[in-house]
């Protein structure tokens, strides 16, 4: 009797590390999935002024193409007319393959000519995570781990909300500079 | 011994002066006027309006009598080109001689160019009504067709003409027409300066901000409104059509001579000669809207609100007119000076949002 109670308790040990990893390995597995389009804004607030990006990536050909929108605050000139809402709208498009940036065309904001490795949901990365059905909350301890690219950021939380993929993933955290940043990623499958 | 040919040269000049002769007046405007107007630190607005007013009463040291008017107008109007006379107000021609008679045609007399019957009963003869800098030499005939009409524009008015001493017509000086005189353009900022110099004068220091009555008494003020001798439907409309005048029609030398010699008789100044930009100080719409920018401006607390009151500012800016902008160079200076760090501030928050999107634009490109 003590013997089977023994087992019974090892391998509910055994299944709840199992169910514990097969999420965060479950959250990975979406980001593999094939989505014909990704959405992600990017707002960042200074104090009572806000800039927002929208990224638009699709599949082009054996690469992605990313369209942006993207708003800078203009400056202001005595003997110009000023932009109503104080902003000026930078718009065009690159295209990546390999990782490499390989042609862009409109307006240029800076983009990187390599990309990253992309997000990654590893336990390691998070704190305080809670799932609910559909939904993942968490700290995140290790930004550069999670985001896949070196950075320099505090208080970053992580929401998510899934089905057999994403839907939605948002990201906030606060700047260096002490700006307050979100990301808003939206998945079509 | 120079001491003594100085003050024999002053007296001789009084003696001149009180025998209406005209007496040529070295021309010392620029430095005295600057000094005179060192109390004056208002930007615009009912501030301005009240250090205008302390000032020229403070400096009206003598309240002339309406027959000084008489004696002193070959000193304050001397005919132009050296001619003998006085330079009518509103046809700036030459005319002889004075008259008390209004039958006398093509001689002069002194014209209320804000008439008595439309002062409230501020004046007749004495404070307002005999104000140098108010009060202008006029060919009779002109004067009386001219009569108490209330100034504006006659678009359709019959032509007032000066006469001669024939009784023919001599030159005109304006028009009118339902009790409304238009004069011509080159006498339309002589009125509007001398209509404003009267307000700010004569109105009682409690009406226009300021804080005394100085040395005149207390009965030769009152209230005063600009519709009491503009035609307008309000005193803002009254005024709009005052400084039109007084840019239409820039400060002409026959107003700077007379500016000095009506100093030199009582004391004070007419401020909206010696700076016509006070005009639109006081009561420009488009200035006043300025400078409630620049300060809202100036009084931001966050980028966001920096950036909503500097743009109305510039655009209150972009609406003033050339002369307008020289008058507030002042305040221009300050909105350069906040555009300046604004826009470094926004340069630093450019470089930030452009270092975030690049690394999202890194992070996201690992997707699939």
């Amino acid at each position: 009797m003590r013997g089977k109670i023994l087992i019974a308790v090892a391998a509910c040990a055994v299944c709840l590390c199992a169910c514990g990893t097969d999420r965060y390995g479950a959250l990975d597995g979406m980001l593999d999935a094939r989505y014909s389009e990704i959405e992600l804004t990017v707002t960042e607030t200074f104090g009572d002024a806000s800039l927002e990006s929208v990224f638009v990536l699709t599949d082009a050909g054996e690469g992605k193409r990313i369209a942006y929108t993207v708003e800078r605050f203009a400056a202001l000139d005595p003997d110009g007319a000023p932009a109503e809402d104080g902003k000026e709208v930078l718009e065009g498009a690159a295209v990546f393959r390999g990782g490499m940036l390989v042609s862009s065309e409109g307006d240029e904001i800076g983009l990187p000519h390599v990309l990253g490795e992309g997000l990654s949901f590893r336990k390691e990365y998070f704190s305080g995570a809670s799932f609910g059905k559909g939904t993942m909350r968490a700290d995140v301890t290790d930004p550069s781990g999670f985001l896949g690219v070196q950075t320099e950021c505090t208080q970053m939380r992580v929401e998510a909300e899934y089905g057999e993929v994403f839907g939605s993933i948002s990201i906030h955290y606060r700047s260096a500079l002490g700006s307050a940043v979100v990301w808003e990623y939206i998945f079509t499958p | 011994m120079r001491r003594f040919v100085r003050n024999v040269s002053c007296l001789g000049v009084a003696v001149l002066l009180c025998l209406g002769v005209a007496v040529p007046l070295t021309a010392q405007t620029a430095a005295g006027a600057e000094d005179y107007y060192a109390p004056v630190t208002a930007a615009g607005g009912t501030e301005l309006l009240g250090q205008l007013h302390d000032l020229v009463v403070n400096t009206h040291t003598r309240y002339c009598s309406y027959n000084d008017c008489r004696d002193y107008a070959t000193t304050t109007d001397p005919a132009l080109n050296g001619e003998s006379g006085i330079v009518e107000f509103y046809t700036h021609e030459t005319i002889a001689e004075y008259t008390k008679n209004g039958s006398d045609a093509g001689r002069w007399n002194r014209e209320h160019v804000w008439p008595q019957s439309l002062s409230g009963g501020m004046w007749g003869k004495e404070g307002g009504g005999s104000d140098l800098h108010h009060i202008r030499p006029s060919e009779v005939k002109m004067n009386g067709t001219r009569g108490n009409d209330k100034f504006g524009e006659v678009p359709n008015g019959s032509p007032v003409y000066s006469k001669k001493t024939d009784g023919t017509n001599s030159t005109v000086g304006g028009t009118h027409a339902g009790g409304v005189f238009e004069p011509l353009d080159e006498a339309k900022g002589d009125v509007a300066r001398i209509v404003l110099y009267v307000y700010t004068h004569y109105n009682t220091y409690t009406n226009v901000g300021g804080t005394t009555n100085g040395g005149g008494e207390d009965r030769l003020f009152g209230t005063l409104k600009l519709t009491q001798i503009v035609a307008a439907a309000s005193e803002e409309e009254a005024a709009e059509l005052l400084l039109e005048w007084n840019g239409l029609d820039p400060v002409d030398e026959i107003e700077t001579t007379r500016n000095e010699a009506v100093y030199r008789i009582q004391g004070n100044r007419n401020p909206f000669i010696d700076h016509p930009e006070y005009a639109d100080a006081v009561w420009g719409t488009r200035t006043q809207s300025f400078l409630a920018a620049v300060e809202a401006a100036e009084k931001a607390e966050t980028f966001g609100e920096r950036g909503a009151s500097l743009r109305a500012a510039i655009a209150a800016y972009r609406a003033l007119s050339a002369q307008e902008r020289a008058a507030q160079s002042g305040a221009a200076e300050k909105l350069f000076a906040a555009i300046a760090a604004y826009n470094a501030e926004a340069a630093e928050y450019n470089e930030a949002a452009k270092r975030t999107d690049g690394f999202a634009v890194e992070s996201a490109g690992g997707l699939t």
